[in-house]
């Protein structure tokens, strides 16, 4: 079975590989979903610690979970709605104290950094902003836009991912964005820019 | 407090306008009050740069350490091994995969050993119970065992014996599927240095090195294979 090139199946087959205890197949999911579902708690958690710590709770509830799959959603839907409820788990357990951590500006200093030396520095400083930026939104806000602005899922997968109704979705979406504007101009990004 | 209400209610679509997750019912609804409303093409132009923003904010991020992937794994593994077989984590368990996996543990590395050794009891008592006649003296002198045990005519053929050890990353349906698919079974091991003795019934003349060839294509679980001589 090693011989399987894992990258060529479709979520929905990846998972249906994974069922009869086939390591090397979940391997192969947890590579491919390991980063989304980090960002996705990074954003909600603004630690990475507590974050890498979820992340490794997440997969082990995937993992226990494979039969319960009905194919009903989307793979990632489902993931990403492990991933909330262990995101919420995780943050009724700690205190707002303990969840300083590392600024997000910081972390990206640290960013892999392309050709350009001045675009560099001024996608990275926008990034740092960016990032600062969400850091200070509510949590449901920033949840909601990382769920339509950078996994662009549909307005009806949020709404069953978070249990709530798709007009929720859309004025929470637009709430968030408009909120994040304001961070954003607070912080010294001119009205041009945004 | 939030902040104002949305002035059209198409101003809540663009971030799916943006992201092409709209129905086109939705997408054709957005088109058409683009077409008039400045306010809303003003918000379009924000969401497409906050989108771009939001992206490339998160994608430069740093991802998860490679620890919490080998910590994953190291869990999962272990849990695969201790679980009992018909209750692992993550399989289904229909009555017809309980019967299946039931006969198969039968065949299962951890039974091999104490299976042969029982074989080899068993034979033994045949084996006297025959050469010793009917008043069941066996003793020096009585001939070879070959020529008093077995009715003259009929061949012995011994089980083609070929040595192996496995990948460390081989799993164990893998070995099985693969033995058993070549006609064997596992008659020991693993030994201290991890090697299995396998058992084939040959076939052909030759079948001990295309049984050999067939063990060492399996270059993703073989690691080494060698024709054990009696």
């Amino acid at each position: 079975m090693s011989s399987t090139n894992w990258q060529d199946l479709t979520d929905s087959d990846l998972l249906k590989a994974c069922v009869p205890n086939n390591e090397e197949a979940f391997a192969a999911l947890y590579q491919r979903y390991e980063k989304r579902v980090f960002q996705y708690l990074m954003t909600i958690m603004n630690e990475a610690t507590l974050a890498e710590e979820t992340l490794v709770e997440v997969m082990l509830a995937i993992w226990k979970s494979l039969q319960t799959f009905q194919g009903q959603s989307k793979v990632s839907t489902w993931i990403f709605g492990i991933a909330h409820h262990k995101a919420v788990d995780a943050l009724r357990k700690i205190t707002s104290q303990q969840r300083g951590g590392t600024p997000l500006d910081d972390i990206v200093e640290t960013a892999e950094s392309g050709h350009n030396p001045l675009e560099d520095a001024q996608q990275n400083r926008m990034a740092a902003l960016t990032n600062q930026a969400i850091t200070t939104l509510s949590p449901d806000h920033r949840e909601i836009l990382h769920m339509a602005f950078y996994e662009e899922l549909s307005y009806p997968e949020i709404a069953e991912l978070l249990h709530i109704p798709v007009n929720t979705v859309k004025t929470r979406v637009y709430y968030a964005k408009q909120q994040l504007k304001k961070n954003l101009q607070h912080q010294g990004v001119t009205k041009e820019i945004m | 407090m939030e902040p104002e209400q949305p002035i059209h209610t198409e101003a809540t679509l663009l971030p799916g306008y943006v992201s092409h997750t709209l129905t086109p019912d939705e997408r054709q609804e957005v088109d058409h009050h683009l077409q008039s409303c400045a306010a809303c093409q003003q918000e379009l132009q924000e969401i497409k740069i906050m989108h771009t923003a939001i992206k490339t904010a998160i994608e430069k991020r740093p991802g998860p350490s490679p620890a919490a992937f080998a910590k994953v794994m190291s869990r999962i593994h272990q849990e695969t091994q201790t679980a009992p077989k018909d209750i692992r984590i993550g399989t289904e368990t229909s009555w017809l995969e309980s019967i299946e996996r039931s006969v198969r543990s039968l065949f299962e590395v951890r039974w091999a050993p104490a299976l042969a050794s029982l074989l080899i009891v068993g034979q033994a008592v045949i084996l006297l119970a025959v050469l010793g006649g009917p008043d069941g003296q066996v003793g020096p002198g009585s001939g070879p065992i070959i020529e008093r045990g077995v009715p003259q005519g009929t061949p012995v053929i011994p089980l083609i014996k070929i040595q192996v050890t496995f990948v460390e990353t081989a799993q164990e349906i893998h070995i099985r599927r693969l033995v058993q698919g070549l006609g064997g079974q596992i008659i020991s091991g693993p030994t201290s240095e991890g090697l299995y003795t396998l058992g084939f019934e040959p076939k052909e003349t030759d079948s001990s090195e295309s049984i050999l060839s067939a063990l060492n294509a399996h270059t993703d679980l073989i690691n080494t294979a060698a024709y054990l001589h009696p």
